[in-house]
């Protein structure tokens, strides 16, 4: 099973406005691409695009090569989770399951079979799939919606939002076991999202988007630690912005740090680059502290420390870095 | 106390109901078990007898009530067909022309329903603009006969309750989530199937609604059948003001009146037991 695409000068204009602007993607069968993104950057409108539900104003959609950019919604199978789930509240879930296969008119005894195969893969019990939606939890809704998507074998699957409607401690749970079922019947996947935790963990490629553009899509490790703009850089979490020449004089723009990456006190002394500064705030979050310090050229830092600092708040500490994990960002002033 | 006081400010409300609906319909019931007259005057006071009731269900009778029941069932019927067409297309259409729909739909239950009835009269008469168009074109000769019919009096009817009908179901269909739709289009689902498996049936609960609903209108349809129909196809409606005002006679009329208002009252109340009893179902 082979089923890469490839999006070329993809653009959906909105009432004159460009909601998908020129975007050109490709990704390959069985990869799993996060698209992240702040509200109203165009990420659904991209999803809903590919799953053919808006046809776009310019540009081509390719699968396996061919193009679908014409193609109806109904014969692209492609299988799509949508944010709020969109099952069909008057039918059983077991009922919801089977809709792709019953309407393609598969034999009954293997629409239960494989109805029954996708319910023992994706976790859900016998007993639940004969409830209507309305009597299922946040959660079972969700595996519902991921059955009812994965059951017809689509080329692609793509995940609007999947876990924006659930608590934090099932969305980390239901987010694994995507990526486990993902991999597991190796489907090509796009997911789109605003939760940089999500995209981070699960994807083998994350595309940043805003304003109807893709900035920079790649690797998470590469564009954790690597943004190619302060835009990126903040979107994935807390960060450092440091003008480049405190570092190196010789050296113009903007550094980028992690605060993770910057060690405190009695570790200090292992890196290559240190500096004192004054505390100025601390403020504990559960397993790590977040400590903010000010350095005497008046540049903050945010430092995510495992210890808190000896000191209290007010004092001079000494903080160090190794300056390979500090990163130039390739950007110009004016851009920022 | 605390309790009191909510009531204190239905009395007004409650006052006027009892003043124009619950004492005359009393009034009637009264009637209804009064002797009917004998030569002048419209009752023969401070009598009692069923003998109204049993006229009721004699040959004339029976015929009545089974005319106005398949009428009314003929006029639900075609209006909740033709209003679910309508509110489909006026839920694919633009503002701008949902807009003109809209408009069109309503305009005539702003209008005196008697001037409504009178232009179909006018249309579908002998030298209204069907036949006319027909003859001048000279597909036919002779005028059809398209009035002072069971179908023309059923056109009436129909274009009476087609708008709530259509409103009803429309806001049914528009409280339905449009990604639902997205979801069965792109499962691979023709608009065939998208419509006979998901759209028709979530707009079960709201066609039986309203289907009861337009059979308790029609029950005390007047306007279409009197107009428009032949003495024929008479209901109950036409029954009670030909015993009223033409011949006379208050309780039969009444009685009439008090099996109508039964009837209705009955199918109104119908819907909402049916809702409660599907609430209580669904919680379980």
């Amino acid at each position: 099973m082979i089923n890469k695409i490839k999006i070329e000068n993809l653009t959906y204009c909105y009432r004159e406005k460009k909601a998908v602007d020129n975007i050109s993607l490709s990704l390959h069968s069985g990869k799993f691409l996060t698209i992240l993104g702040p509200s109203g950057c165009g990420k659904t409108t991209i999803l809903k695009l590919i799953g053919g539900y808006l046809s776009p104003t310019n540009g081509s959609i390719f699968i396996d090569d061919i193009d679908i950019t014409a193609t109806d919604a109904c014969s692209r199978k492609i299988g799509m989770v949508f944010q709020n789930y969109a099952l069909f509240p008057h039918l059983s879930a077991r009922k919801n399951i089977a809709f792709p296969l019953e309407i393609r008119h598969i034999p009954k005894n293997e629409c239960i079979k494989k109805v029954d195969a996708i319910i023992e893969l994706i976790g859900l019990s016998q007993k639940e799939i004969e409830r209507i939606p309305s009597e299922l939890s946040g959660g079972q809704q969700q595996r519902v919606a991921l059955a009812r998507a994965l059951v017809f074998q689509p080329h692609l699957l793509l995940l609007d939002e999947p876990l924006a409607n659930l608590d934090k401690i099932l969305r980390t749970k239901l987010r694994n076991e995507i990526r486990r079922l993902q991999k597991e019947i190796n489907i090509t996947t796009i997911m789109v999202t605003h939760d940089h935790e999500e995209a981070l963990s699960n994807s083998d490629l994350i595309g940043i988007m805003n304003q109807g553009k893709i900035i920079e899509i790649n690797d998470p490790k590469i564009i954790y630690n690597n943004p190619n703009s302060v835009f990126v850089a903040n979107f994935l979490g807390e960060t450092n912005i440091i003008p480049a020449n405190l570092f190196n004089k010789s050296i113009s723009g903007m550094a980028h740090i992690r605060p993770e990456k910057i060690k405190i006190e009695n570790y200090a002394t292992e890196c290559n680059w240190q500096k004192k500064g004054i505390i100025n705030s601390i403020s504990f979050i559960g397993a790590d502290f977040i400590i903010d310090l000010i350095t005497n050229e008046g540049v903050k830092f945010k430092i995510l420390s495992r210890d808190p600092p000896l000191f209290p708040i007010g004092s001079t500490i000494t903080m160090g870095i190794d300056l390979e994990s500090v990163w130039l960002i390739p950007e110009k002033l004016e851009d920022l | 106390m605390k309790k009191k006081i909510p009531y204190i400010f239905i009395i007004p409300a409650l006052s006027l109901i009892t003043l124009t609906i619950i004492t005359p319909l009393f009034l009637m019931i009264r009637i209804s078990f009064l002797k009917p007259p004998k030569g002048t005057g419209f009752y023969i006071p401070n009598t009692f007898s069923f003998q109204n009731y049993l006229s009721i269900f004699d040959e004339y009778g029976t015929s009545i009530l089974i005319n106005t029941t398949f009428f009314a069932l003929e006029v639900s019927f075609f209006s909740i067909l033709f209003g679910f067409a309508f509110a489909i297309i006026l839920r694919e259409l633009s503002n701008f022309w949902r807009i003109v729909y809209f408009t069109c739909l309503l305009l005539p239950k702003f209008i005196n329903p008697l001037i409504v009835i009178f232009g179909l009269q006018r249309m579908l008469g002998d030298h209204g603009i069907i036949n006319e168009s027909l003859i001048t074109t000279h597909l036919i000769n002779e005028p059809l006969d398209l009035i002072r019919n069971h179908l023309s009096a059923l056109i009436g009817e129909i274009y009476l309750t087609i708008p709530f009908v259509t409103l009803f179901l429309y806001s049914q269909l528009n409280s339905i989530d449009k990604e639902i739709f997205n979801a069965a289009t792109g499962l691979g689902a023709s608009n065939y199937q998208v419509f006979r498996i998901i759209t028709l049936p979530m707009c079960y609960p709201g066609i039986f609604i309203i289907w009861q609903l337009s059979i308790a209108w029609n029950l005390g349809s007047f306007l279409g059948p009197f107009f428009l129909g032949n003495p024929s196809n008479t209901t109950i409606s036409c029954e009670i003001y030909h015993q009223a005002f033409e011949i006379g006679n208050w309780p039969l009329a009444a009685t009439w009146s008090v099996l109508m208002a039964a009837t209705i009252i009955a199918f109104i109340l119908f819907p909402k037991l049916t809702i409660s009893f599907m609430s209580k179902v669904n919680s379980k």
